[in-house]
């Protein structure tokens, strides 16, 4: 895989392959194994495991660029079906849109509970989580450095809005879902959206800032 | 002022001087008292601060009246009542007519000669913006001489403040004149945004930008974001003291915390608005004085935006005692701590320059020495408060009025005086006095510590906050006598200010050109600066270019710049791209006009028969109101009085010579600043969205029917109906831009009759729903949403109709197709906020399951 | 050297001062007389030495970068410096700091909380403009603007308002708590030793506010206990003679 000629190459190489493997393993361990089961226990844990999936694995997956790979490999099906994908996510506020109302419509203590006694929705809130989340990552970090603004917007609306249903978690007055072990494990679940949540959004927000200063300063150099 | 002859920075030959003389024709205020229709930036910069600083005499005697009371114990100098009314006006007038409108005022000042510009980007705004700073208030200050001033404290906590507890018309004052002075903030937030942005000279990127321009830019943006909250808290609680509509109210299904809440959303983001100005003037001096660049800049811009996104994040911090979940007190109590560090990153940045300097120590920079020391230590108090378990010892006692003092006069007014100084030769052309300078600070300096340093002391005694009197024997005795008698040696240090000020004008040295050898443009212009700063624009190339490009300021006086003629008898300056400072168009200015102060007289009418309760009159001022400014915004830049269509442009010939006028593009600063406004009008939105989802989930006594009594399939009509029209202007738009514009009028027609439909649906929704909004507040909340979907679909509607009589005029047309762009995204919004409005207040809580 | 010797001196007069009772008062927050106050004024007094150092670190420093004449100083140069003072005093000193103060403080803000403990005693408090109404509803007693509690005992205050939002605080035994209408909050109180202690409301509420004071009689358990029942004794006293 690595054919370092230089130490610098071989740091490089190390960090990407780290980076695979959190992604891929984590990813995995994620959703099945003791994370999962912790992830039943109430409120809280399970709160971690979706902001894992939604707001680690997915931007790593994506900052590890698998579009060409998948591509080759999947054949007369998946070439339209990740050319249709890729489109979508050249529009990083709607990707925002569908991400938000993924978040949002899961929440709802009706649907929430439904997920939690049926496995198989259980599996498609997941899916769901990990489709949406990969598609926002997608159009907010591999975008062109001409739409960082969108970028950026749709950065800060999603800051915004998880805040938010994490607030109302936090301060409610009653547990709102049937996994709750009590008012504090919610109070938990809603600070670590709204506080925890919030970084990979903040990180996110500087790094697409400063690939646009860059890519600006080199046009400037160039003209 | 006196008449001062101003110094140039260049030599003056036959050209240049009729060069600047036609300059001075076109730019000059009117005589006489027409100098009040000025919208000049470098007149109405100064008339916010001389404002201000009036207002802050006012607010200073007031609290010489409260000192003077607390010096000994059980005294009755002032009752209880007036008492309460003294420190309630002291906090309203320090904080909102004296600490945000001067440093506005400092930024509409400085920042278009900071940037190479002629003037701000909305100057009528501006004009604006100052008149209703003055008419509110004189309404706010109106009521300290009734007798019937606010008496809940500045923060106006619920139920004191609500209709109940408070039945005078003190708390409408502050709700209907503070709202009215917040236009002021929010026109000065949205043009220094824009302005900034979008109107810098040439070459002048935004790593080229001085650092105080960064400083406002994110002051501008936090007081977009940070205000609406409280406008929307306002509003509420007017709503409530004059209808009765319980959203403050549990009997009602309100809680007393959501005011708390929504009050601290811009409470905290507030104090920092007010700190990032003072420490942008620190970070301009400091460097000058030492000779050298200010070291990290980067850090430091970075710290800026830091600091102004995490301030959004803390603000429960003022509210650990009211009995919020034990896990968020904790969150709150790390990122309370954690503002800290951009802060501390600043300070040591500052201190680096001066160890790598070599330092002038001049009075501004004892002004400085001042701040850092007053700052620093109010900012150790804040990481003390920012400690949960201390906190609820020492929270609403006088340690907190000691932290607060600390950080607010140390912060904001040491380096205002800094910057007062610094300026001044800008300003007059004169120096004042270093003898009445010095005394002025060590007096200032002494009492403030006199005044504040053992109150800390006094709070860990036990002495609480807002208490008129107190009895003897507690400790607290001497160490009031103390803060009082500090109290008047500040006051003298002020005094001694105040007197310099007033006598330089007459007895100070003349200054010369740059007399600091400072690096930024605002001192390559005349001092004192001519109303339109530059005969020419410079191209910048450097972050410092008064050390840099030595003879930029020649060049720019000898017209050799951009824009070094005046065409066709207009106010013009540059716009450029936002980020790479590249030519984009030219903006014609508006020169002098009595509406801006017409209209903000017609809403003081309106403020006025608010708080009086006449209702006729508020709707009779609403009108007049109304017709001033659609008669403003009926002459704008694509009004034939203002830049006719050149028989050149109507051929379609390409004016390549000079860049185009804003009128003739398709993205001007006008676009930009109806989408900054969106930005303000939506946290607006936000936070009516937050209000109804706190209650529904925390309010203590919230009933909510379990169907929705708002009918939803005629608002789901009309949310498509809207969505139909959004999108077909957006057509027309999109059809204009390819050169195409006939039967836009007819369009546009149509549009208005769609637009009329869609706005009575609404009105109609609301008037037959069975909303009992006085006495829930569930369906008080309904009701205003109600209302904001109704006055923007009528808004929207009004001013697309407007559109579309000026196509058949020609103001509008292929040739002219800004306008368009500028309405679109207030479409967009409008539709966006019906669907939003639809899923939020009807569809999420059917599908919550009645909650 | 004049300004370290002062230093010294106000440090010195300081300590001198709390032993000799310069801090002392009936509302006062250095004169603990409980587990609560005891933890906050040790806080306090932590925090108090630090920031002083700090204050007076970056006024010297101050001083002394304003008084120094560093000659030419290279570009280079300058970057270096500018990271030492950056990332040492920008970045590292706070974020030490408040590593610190977080690891001393969130601990003994956790053991304030009213968290469940054996022989809790409940007392229900309501405030009005411009009293307390103090009752202990299993004995059926009423008392106004006092409460009576025993020490060494973990006492749970359940506070409640009938009108504006008031804030019911005894600061020599803990911090204070809001009573907002619509809201129940719970404060919880723990006294040393038997003793009259003062309290005050500490949210504003109106022109009555600097006069809403109470005291917090503490008892040691066994006198309370008599207290309790000689006070329920006088009720049903009562009671009958109706």
């Amino acid at each position: 895989m690595l054919n370092p000629q230089h130490p610098m190459q071989l740091a490089l190489g190390l960090t990407v392959w780290s980076v695979w493997f959190v992604a891929l393993y984590g990813g995995l361990l994620t959703l099945i194994g003791p994370l999962d089961q912790w992830a039943h226990t109430g409120t809280g844990p399970h709160m971690v495991q979706h902001m894992l999936l939604m707001g680690l694995i997915a931007p790593l997956w994506i900052l590890l660029r698998p579009q060409a790979q998948l591509v080759r490999g999947s054949g007369a099906l998946g070439q339209p079906l990740i050319g249709g994908l890729a489109r979508l996510a050249r529009h990083p506020l709607w990707m925002a849109y569908l991400h938000g109302g993924a978040i949002w419509l899961w929440h709802l203590p009706a649907v929430y509970d439904l997920a939690l006694d049926h496995a198989g929705w259980h599996a498609a809130e997941h899916l769901s989580f990990l489709l949406t989340a990969v598609l926002f990552w997608w159009a907010v970090l591999s975008t062109s450095a001409r739409r960082s603004p969108f970028a950026l917007l749709a950065l800060l609306l999603t800051l915004m809005h998880t805040g938010f249903l994490g607030a109302i978690m936090t301060f409610g007055r009653e547990p709102f879902y049937a996994d709750a072990r009590d008012l504090q494990d919610q109070q938990l679940a809603g600070l670590i959206m709204w506080v925890l949540g919030g970084i990979p959004y903040l990180l996110a927000a500087g790094w697409v800032t400063r690939r646009w200063l860059l890519h600006l300063s080199r046009r400037m150099a160039n003209a | 002022m006196t008449e001062t002859t101003p110094v140039q920075p260049h030599e003056a030959t036959e050209q240049t001087r009729s060069l600047h003389q036609t300059f001075s024709r076109v730019w000059a205020n009117w005589p006489g008292l027409g100098s009040l229709a000025a919208v000049n930036h470098t007149t109405l910069g100064l008339r916010f601060m001389i404002t201000g600083l009036i207002f802050f005499l006012i607010g200073g005697v007031l609290a010489m009246l409260a000192r003077t009371q607390l010096a000994l114990p059980e005294q009755n100098i002032l009752t209880a009542d007036v008492y309460n009314q003294v420190f309630t006006m002291h906090g309203t007038i320090m904080m909102f007519l004296f600490a945000i409108p001067v440093l506005e005022g400092l930024a509409i000042y400085l920042i278009p000669k900071m940037i190479g510009a002629r003037d701000l980007v909305f100057p009528r705004i501006t004009a604006l913006g100052y008149y209703c700073y003055l008419f509110g208030g004189i309404i706010i200050l109106s009521s300290l001489f009734l007798g019937v001033a606010p008496d809940s404290g500045w923060f106006m906590y619920t139920p004191l403040s609500s209709a109940e507890f408070s039945p005078g018309p003190g708390s409408d004052f502050w709700l209907l004149g503070i709202t009215f002075v917040e236009i002021s903030a929010m026109a000065a937030g949205i043009e220094l945004t824009v302005s900034i942005l979008r109107t810098r000279a040439p070459g002048m990127t935004l790593r080229r930008m001085p650092i105080f321009c960064w400083y406002i830019l994110a002051m501008a943006l936090m007081i977009v974001f940070g205000f609406p909250p409280l406008i929307l808290a306002s509003i509420l609680l007017e709503l409530e003291r004059a209808t009765g509509m319980p959203f403050f109210d549990p009997g009602g299904g309100g809680d007393p915390l959501l005011w708390q809440h929504l009050f601290w959303l811009f409470g905290h983001p507030e104090v920092y608005i007010i700190f990032l100005p003072a420490a942008g003037i620190v970070s301009t001096l400091i460097p000058v004085f030492s000779g050298r660049p200010l070291v990290g800049y980067r850090w430091v811009v970075l710290s800026i935006i830091v600091t102004g996104f995490i301030s959004f994040g803390l603000w429960v911090h003022h509210m650990f005692t009211v009995g919020i979940p034990q896990l968020a007190q904790a969150f709150f109590s790390v990122a309370s701590m954690l503002v800290a560090v951009p802060t501390a990153i600043q300070v040591f940045a500052w201190l680096a320059t001066l160890w790598t300097g070599r330092v002038r120590f001049t009075l501004p920079m004892l002004w400085i020495f001042g701040f850092l020391v007053i700052f620093v230590c109010g900012g150790l108090t804040g990481v003390m408060l920012a400690l949960v378990p201390f906190n609820w010892q020492v929270h609403d006692t006088h340690f907190v009025v000691a932290h607060m003092h600390y950080v607010l006069v140390g912060g904001m007014f040491f380096p205002l005086i800094a910057g007062l100084y610094y300026w001044l030769p800008h300003v007059t052309g004169r120096l004042p006095s270093e003898r009445l300078g010095k005394w002025g600070f060590w007096l200032t300096f002494i009492g403030f510590n006199a005044t504040f340093l053992l109150m800390h002391l006094t709070g860990l005694l036990g002495m609480p906050r807002r208490v008129y009197t107190y009895e003897a024997g507690l400790g607290w005795d001497w160490l009031n006598l103390l803060s009082s008698v500090g109290g008047f040696i500040m006051a003298a240090g002020v005094a001694m200010i105040v007197l310099d000020l007033l006598l330089h004008a007459r007895l100070g040295r003349r200054a010369p050109a740059n007399p600091w050898q400072a690096d930024t443009l605002e001192w390559a212009t005349a001092t004192p600066p001519a109303p339109y700063n530059f005969a020419s624009q410079p191209t910048v190339t450097s972050r410092h270019p008064l050390w840099d490009q030595s003879d930029v300021a020649q060049q720019m006086a000898a017209g050799e710049g951009h824009l070094g003629e005046v065409q066709q008898d207009q106010r013009d300056t540059l716009g450029t791209d936002a980020i790479t400072a590249r030519v984009a168009e030219r903006c014609h200015l508006p020169g002098n006009t009595w509406l801006p102060m017409l209209s903000a007289a017609a809403l003081a009418v309106v403020c006025i028969g608010l708080l009086i309760r006449i209702y006729p009159l508020a709707l009779a001022g609403c009108l007049v109101a109304a017709v001033f400014l659609l008669r403003w915004s009926w002459l704008n830049g694509g009004h034939p009085l203002a830049a006719p269509l050149t028989d050149a442009e109507l051929a379609g010939k390409d004016d390549d010579q000079s860049p185009p006028l804003e009128s003739r593009t398709l993205d001007g600063p006008g676009r930009w600043g109806m989408i900054i406004t969106l930005l303000a009008n939506g946290t607006l939105y936000a936070s009516l969205l937050f209000g109804w989802f706190y209650l529904w989930t925390a309010s203590p006594q919230w009933s909510a029917p379990a169907d929705s009594p708002l009918a939803t399939l005629p608002l789901l009509a009309t949310a498509i109906l809207v969505t139909v029209l959004t999108l077909l202007y957006r057509d027309r738009v999109r059809h204009l831009q390819g050169g195409e514009d006939r039967h836009l009028a007819a369009a546009l027609g149509s549009l208005t009759v769609l637009g009329a439909i869609a706005t009575g649906a609404v009105l109609w929704v609301m008037v037959s729903a069975p909303l009992a909004a006085t006495e829930q507040a569930h369906d008080a909340v309904l009701m205003v949403m109600l209302i904001y979907l109704f006055w923007h679909c009528g808004l929207a509607t009004v001013l697309t109709g407007l559109q579309a009589l000026r196509v058949r005029l020609g103001y509008v047309s292929a040739h002219l197709p800004y306008e368009t762009r500028v309405l679109q995204p207030f479409w967009v919004y409008t539709c966006g906020v019906f669907w939003l409005s639809l899923a939020a207040f009807i569809g999420l809580p059917m599908a919550w399951g009645g909650g | 050297m004049t300004r370290l010797a002062a230093m010294i001196s106000l440090g010195i007069l300081m300590l001198l001062g709390g032993c000799a009772g310069w801090f002392d008062g009936p509302l006062s927050t250095l004169q603990p007389a409980g587990p609560a106050a005891h933890s906050a004024a040790l806080l306090w007094w932590g925090m108090f030495l630090f920031a002083t150092l700090v204050l007076i670190a970056v006024t010297a420093l101050w001083i002394i970068a304003l008084r120094r004449d560093p000659g030419e100083v290279s570009d280079a140069d300058a970057q270096r410096q500018q990271n030492r003072w950056i990332w040492g005093g920008g970045l590292a000193l706070p974020l030490g700091s408040i590593t610190v103060l977080l690891a001393f403080g969130i601990p003994m803000g956790h053991s304030m909380l009213p968290l469940p403990a054996e022989d809790r005693v409940e007392i229900e408090v309501t405030g009005y403009q411009w009293g307390w109404r103090v009752e202990y509803p299993e004995q059926g007693i009423e008392l106004q603007n006092e409460v009576v509690i025993p020490s060494e005992t973990a006492v749970d205050i359940i506070l409640r308002s009938e009108d504006v939002i008031h804030s019911f605080w005894v600061p020599r035994l803990a911090g204070k708590t809001d009573l907002i209408p619509g809201h129940t909050n719970t404060l919880r109180l723990v006294a040393d030793e038997p003793g009259t202690y003062h309290g005050v409301c500490a949210e504003f509420c109106g022109v009555g506010h600097a006069h809403m004071q109470f005291t917090a009689e503490a008892l040691s358990p066994d006198d309370y206990a008599t207290w309790l029942s000689e006070q329920a004794a006088q009720q049903d006293e009562g009671e009958t003679d109706d």
